[in-house]
């Protein structure tokens, strides 16, 4: 989340950092040595790059974004775990895995499945775009895992949820999953 | 420990100094990285094309590059057909920029098509992850930079640019590296503070990561936080891993620091995987550019006063059968004359007073000499070409390599033979051989 104070104290750690690099006559030697194509394209890149950083747009510069992972404290919020329990046709259920053949090897799937039922759960004003986002992945993961593991079809799939107070990481056994959200395919 | 500063000078009265790092970098160095770094875009499509499913509208959000496509090709890159035709067109264009076919036009595009095919399985995400991003820099440097005046499967009729630019080219990938880890550690000292480095923070997005896993209980994850001596490793670790990545800038100075920051970074970013399981596979081939190109490609040949290189030359023991074998692929393949031989026995090898012990190749560049895998290395990919990637074996740790090497000279004249007397050069061969 973007904050004044902190953005100014980011602003000053990376000018130091870009001030004490750059300060280096060895490196600008180096640098200006490269073809005048890539000293602009790096100015340029690095402006954009340091932009995106500072101000909090980090996808529409993709790939010059912002670096903010694992940077800001948790405050000792719960912490939520997500899984996919996929329902076969027979009766039978199974906890599905966030990548590997069922899922075309998309780990990309299940981290969005989770992100977006995340989003739905903490910013009411998109709750309802956030939950279709989440039936349309849950449509999806369905449809993979069929695709690719014939003999074991799926009739539904449904997202669970776990919620553990940070006070007690190491609760054994950990608390039930509940189920938050399903999607049952078309027969 | 003190780390030992890179520097030097470059030739010439009143010139400024230069960065060590990369200094002998030729165009067969920033070569043998395009071709890795396109190769692995190659193979990032292919691992795409085999991902490719028809995504429902509301379930991606486009951004970057692909938030710029047109209303029509965004639905087109929505249906099977559509993934697959990016990601083949991204895979042929990054092999064409691999080897240098038509490298203005296929260096642009495989960049942009990378870029481009990195977005669409992201889109579902609605969120990025840094693992590839660092190659995206990587290949926007080397399609900026001179990267393909070397293995190029015809050769360009424009000449090459000076020594210098190779050098360049590879100090600016290790730069976009080295800021990307200081922007990390400086969000995390601004937002985060000490505050983050002091409550568990760490251990509850290791349980985050834990609680999607099929079996949480026996997730990695779960165990480390549940034995209290690997949570507070984890916990100490987590400041300590902040400060190398904020201070990553001076792996372009000092070489002591590298061999400190490298292993730590690989051990942090394996403990990422098995305990989060947040691949940076990508990030971590890239690496090598933090390993001077010297050790892992054909240095710039030594120039004479009047810069005109020198030849290598390769003294060998004149009578083993192997040697001689060894001489003759050389000689076969040197099309560039860039080698010379000499038989240890010989003159030339005793006004040098070279080591005695017939049991090594010696390799002479310039001032320097070579022995054992060091110089036949050093002899194989002085040939040019794709024998420019034997030099990848200089990654190999020297005593492991050399290790191998004495147990075969050990055995190369049982297993070879041995001649009663020096080889003799061909007429042919003369201008190639000193006595």
């Amino acid at each position: 989340m973007f904050q004044w104070p902190s953005a100014l104290v980011e602003g000053a750690i990376l000018a130091f950092v870009l001030g004490a690099l750059f300060a280096s006559a060895r490196l600008r030697t180096t640098l200006r040595a490269a073809p005048r194509t890539l000293q602009i394209g790096a100015v340029l890149a690095l402006i954009v790059w340091t932009s995106s950083q500072l101000a909090e747009v980090p996808l529409a510069t993709y790939p010059l974004m912002s670096w903010h992972m694992y940077g800001e404290s948790r405050d000792q919020a719960p912490v939520v775990g997500y899984r996919m329990v996929g329902e076969a046709c027979d009766g039978s259920t199974r906890v599905l895995p966030n990548s590997g053949r069922g899922l075309g090897r998309r780990p990309l799937l299940a981290s969005g499945l989770r992100r977006a039922y995340n989003d739905a759960r903490t910013l009411p004003n998109q709750r309802e775009r956030a939950l279709a986002r989440v039936d349309s992945l849950l449509a999806l993961v369905t449809v993979t895992w069929n695709a690719n593991v014939r003999n074991v079809p799926l009739c539904g799939v449904a997202l669970q949820q776990v919620i553990l107070p940070a006070s007690n990481l190491a609760a054994v056994p950990l608390p039930p999953y509940v189920t938050v959200r399903r999607h049952v395919a078309a027969r | 420990m003190s780390p030992r500063a890179d520097a030097s000078t470059v030739p010439g009265a009143g010139s400024p100094p230069t960065l060590a790092l990369h200094a002998d970098a030729s165009a067969a160095s920033v070569a043998m990285l395009r071709v890795g770094v396109f190769l692995l875009c190659a193979a990032e499509a292919w691992v795409l094309w085999r991902q490719a499913a028809p995504i429902p509208p509301d379930a991606w959000v486009p951004f970057g590059l692909l938030g710029w496509l047109p209303a029509a090709m965004l639905d087109a890159l929505r249906t099977t057909m559509g993934q697959q035709a990016l990601f083949v067109a991204a895979g042929l264009t990054a092999v064409a920029a691999a080897f240098g076919i038509a490298p203005r036009v296929s260096l642009p595009v495989a960049t942009l098509m990378f870029i481009l095919s990195q977005a669409v399985p992201r889109a579902l995400q609605g969120l990025v992850n840094h693992a590839q991003v660092p190659v995206m820099l990587a290949a926007l440097v080397l399609t900026l930079g001179p990267s393909a005046d070397a293995l190029v499967l015809w050769p360009r009729r424009r000449p090459p640019p000076p020594d210098g630019r190779y050098q360049a080219t590879l100090v600016y990938i290790v730069a976009a590296l080295c800021i990307g880890y200081a922007y990390i550690a400086a969000h995390r000292l601004a937002y985060g503070g000490l505050r983050l480095f002091s409550d568990e923070s760490l251990l509850q997005w290791f349980m985050q990561r834990s609680l999607s896993e099929a079996n949480p209980e026996q997730a990695l994850g779960t165990r480390l936080i549940r034995s209290p001596w690997l949570a507070t490793a984890a916990q100490f670790a987590f400041p300590a891993i902040t400060a190398l990545e904020l201070s990553a800038p001076l792996c372009l100075f000092f070489r002591g620091y590298r061999r400190v920051f490298v292993p730590a970074m690989l051990l942090a970013h394996t403990a990422i995987y098995v305990l989060m399981h947040i691949s940076f596979s990508q990030l971590v081939a890239l690496y090598v550019v933090f390993i001077d190109s010297a050790a892992w490609s054909p240095r710039r040949a030594t120039l004479d006063a009047q810069g005109i290189p020198l030849p290598l030359v390769v003294f060998f023991d004149g009578v083993c059968g192997l040697c001689n074998r060894f001489v003759d692929f050389l000689l076969r393949r040197d099309h560039q004359h860039g080698l010379r031989f000499a038989p240890l026995q010989g003159s030339t090898a005793e006004s040098l007073a070279l080591p005695t012990d017939f049991d090594t190749v010696v390799a002479r560049d310039g001032t320097r000499t070579l022995v054992r895998s060091d110089a036949a290395l050093a002899a194989l990919s002085r040939l040019g070409g794709l024998w420019a990637f034997a030099a990848v074996l200089g990654l190999v740790p020297r005593p492991l390599r050399d290790a191998v090497y004495r147990f075969v000279a050990h055995n190369r004249y049982r297993w070879f033979g041995r001649h009663d007397s020096c080889r003799l050069p061909e007429p042919h061969e003369a201008l190639s051989f000193l006595p």
